[in-house]
């Protein structure tokens, strides 16, 4: 019954199981079907299947990333990383592209996030860095998701998993006091798996959870060393995010990411922490 | 009834539930410790624990890292003028670091971790200068391409104002182990730096580089330092005109006599 209060998209997924509708038509009377009919109505009225119907949209937004920065001397549990982070902010551009089906998803973005102002930080204090000190991102990221549980949840949620590449480049630009250059670059791809739930109660408002795990591959290279390390790593993200629409094409979301991502090279181990804040609009057709 | 593709999805799903939080919550950096009493002295914060050995004995430990400071920039000819934190505990189970005798340094936030308990004493004096060593040189000359450099100069370049553990130590254990200390171009590369105890390989560094500091300056040792195993050999040669080997001979030539 409750697929039978779905909007064409919902109907458009059960048309995939046809088996199990008919079956059902068949085993109730007539006032049940009935009462069925009246409560899908009140439901379709009220709610949105969580797999819209099959669309492409672009998304472009903006906000504040922080980056946070902590060395780390053991990189086995418990890792011991520093008391003290090097940590500024900036702001964080994102440009994506989703392509839904009704089982499937596929999304592809590009971010660039620049950090200033930073300080160190510890328990008590701040301590100012070189003004000219920077953190700067590029990634680029594709991922591709199944749908499942699809018989389990109520319309109004999905649940997906899928897998996640990337590459990622990230320039620091570290000064101590009087001049000495401690930054690095690193180049690296990840794999990922990622988990989600996305959530669609009512026709203007959805919104969705991910959480995403990667391994990492990666080159460092420190400021004025032409040699450079290999490494590995690991990200860890959770991005949460509303969309509210506005037209029938256009929507405002707004999205949390927490990401904590560590990388370890001979010599030189590090986690970095880059939690951001975005608005942007949203086109779908 | 799920059909048989959705079972193996949502068995898929439910067992890698778990592994995608496994990488943070396990790698991931611990938690900073706030149960700290804050003392500021000049370059250095002391972080200690409340009414603790270390919080009675700032001042002292002040003067040892303020003269190692003034000392580390002599013998490189460097100027530095980071402010350090020093974050003190009470014990190796306190600090997570396992013994009494134990210290971190992190170069990139400029801070070091290090037991301190009583006495106060060279061998605490040694350590907490050794791991301040860290972050100044590693600051100032970039970061060592060898575990020789890395551990060797932060230990080459103790001070010897208050205690005379530096080369008054350094040169006379050099004297009497010469015949079990391995080949330097050995230690020099990382593969190797595990095969003997860590004793051996931290003493002989230190000792080979505070020869070569007093023998010849830090000029050249300059033109090493961020040299990888593969080709600090090679570039010693370049910077310092001799081979290793020569080097070494000369090095323990030097220690015989102490």
């Amino acid at each position: 019954m409750r697929s039978s209060g779905c909007n064409k998209s919902c109907a458009a997924a059960n048309t995939r199981r046809p088996q199990a509708l008919p079956l059902r038509a068949s085993a109730a009377s007539e006032h049940a079907m009935r009462r069925a009919l009246i409560a899908a109505a009140i439901f379709g009225a009220t709610s949105e299947c969580a797999n819209a119907q099959p669309q492409s949209s672009w998304t472009v937004s903006s906000g504040i990333e922080q980056f946070s920065l902590r060395d780390i001397v053991r990189s086995g549990p418990p890792v011991d990383a520093s008391p003290i982070s090097w940590e500024g902010s900036g702001p964080v551009i994102l440009v994506a592209r989703e392509w839904t089906t009704i089982s499937r998803r596929h999304a592809a973005d590009v971010t660039f996030a620049s950090a200033r102002d930073f300080e160190y930080r510890s328990p008590f204090a701040s301590f100012a860095t070189d003004p000219s000190d920077a953190a700067r991102r590029f990634e680029g990221r594709y991922e591709y998701d199944r749908r499942v549980l699809s018989r389990h949840l109520a319309a109004w949620i999905e649940a997906t998993v899928g897998v996640r590449g990337s590459g990622q480049f990230l320039s620091l630009t570290h000064h101590v006091d009087p001049a000495w250059d401690i930054g690095l670059s690193t180049r690296s791809a990840a794999a990922a798996i990622v988990a989600a739930a996305t959530f669609a109660r009512g026709r203007r408002v959805s919104g969705d959870v991910r959480y995403g795990n990667a391994l990492v591959f990666g080159w460092l290279h420190q400021n004025g060393d032409p040699a450079g390390w290999s490494g590995g790593g690991w990200t860890t993200d959770l991005d949460a995010g509303v969309n509210v629409r506005t037209s029938r094409m256009l929507s405002v979301t707004t999205r949390v990411v927490k990401r904590d991502d560590g990388f370890l090279a001979t010599h030189r181990e590090f986690s970095t922490s880059t939690p951001r804040l975005t608005v942007g609009i949203r086109y779908a057709k | 009834m799920p059909s048989r593709r959705q079972f193996i999805q949502s068995v898929v799903a439910t067992a890698t539930a778990p592994l995608t939080a496994a990488c943070q919550s396990a790698f991931g950096p611990s938690a900073i410790d706030t149960a700290w009493e804050v003392q500021e002295r000049g370059r250095f914060t002391f972080y200690t624990r409340r009414a603790s050995f270390a919080s009675q004995s700032v001042d002292r430990l002040f003067a040892v890292l303020d003269d190692q400071y003034d000392t580390v920039e002599a013998m490189l000819d460097v100027r530095y003028g980071g402010h350090v934190q020093m974050f003190l505990y009470n014990s190796g189970a306190d600090s997570g670091l396992g013994d009494d005798h134990s210290g971190v340094a992190y170069p990139d936030t400029l801070a070091v971790r290090a037991v301190c308990v009583p006495p106060l004493d060279g061998n605490l004096m040694v350590l907490l200068s050794h791991e301040f060593n860290h972050v100044i040189t590693l600051n100032t000359l970039g970061r060592a391409g060898t575990a020789f450099m890395t551990e060797g100069i932060a230990s080459a370049m103790i001070s010897e104002r208050f205690h005379s553990q530096g080369r008054h130590f350094l040169f006379p254990w050099t004297a009497t182990h010469a015949g079990q200390l391995p080949a330097i171009d050995q230690l020099m590369d990382d593969a190797h730096w595990h095969d003997r105890s860590e004793q051996v390989a931290y003493n002989a560094s230190a000792s080979f580089l505070a020869w070569l500091l007093d023998a010849r300056g830090p000029a050249p040792l300059k033109q090493v330092f961020n040299a990888h195993s593969n080709q600090i050999v090679d570039q010693m040669r370049s910077a310092y005109g001799v081979p290793v080997p020569q080097l070494e001979t000369d090095w323990k030539a030097f220690c015989a006599r102490f």
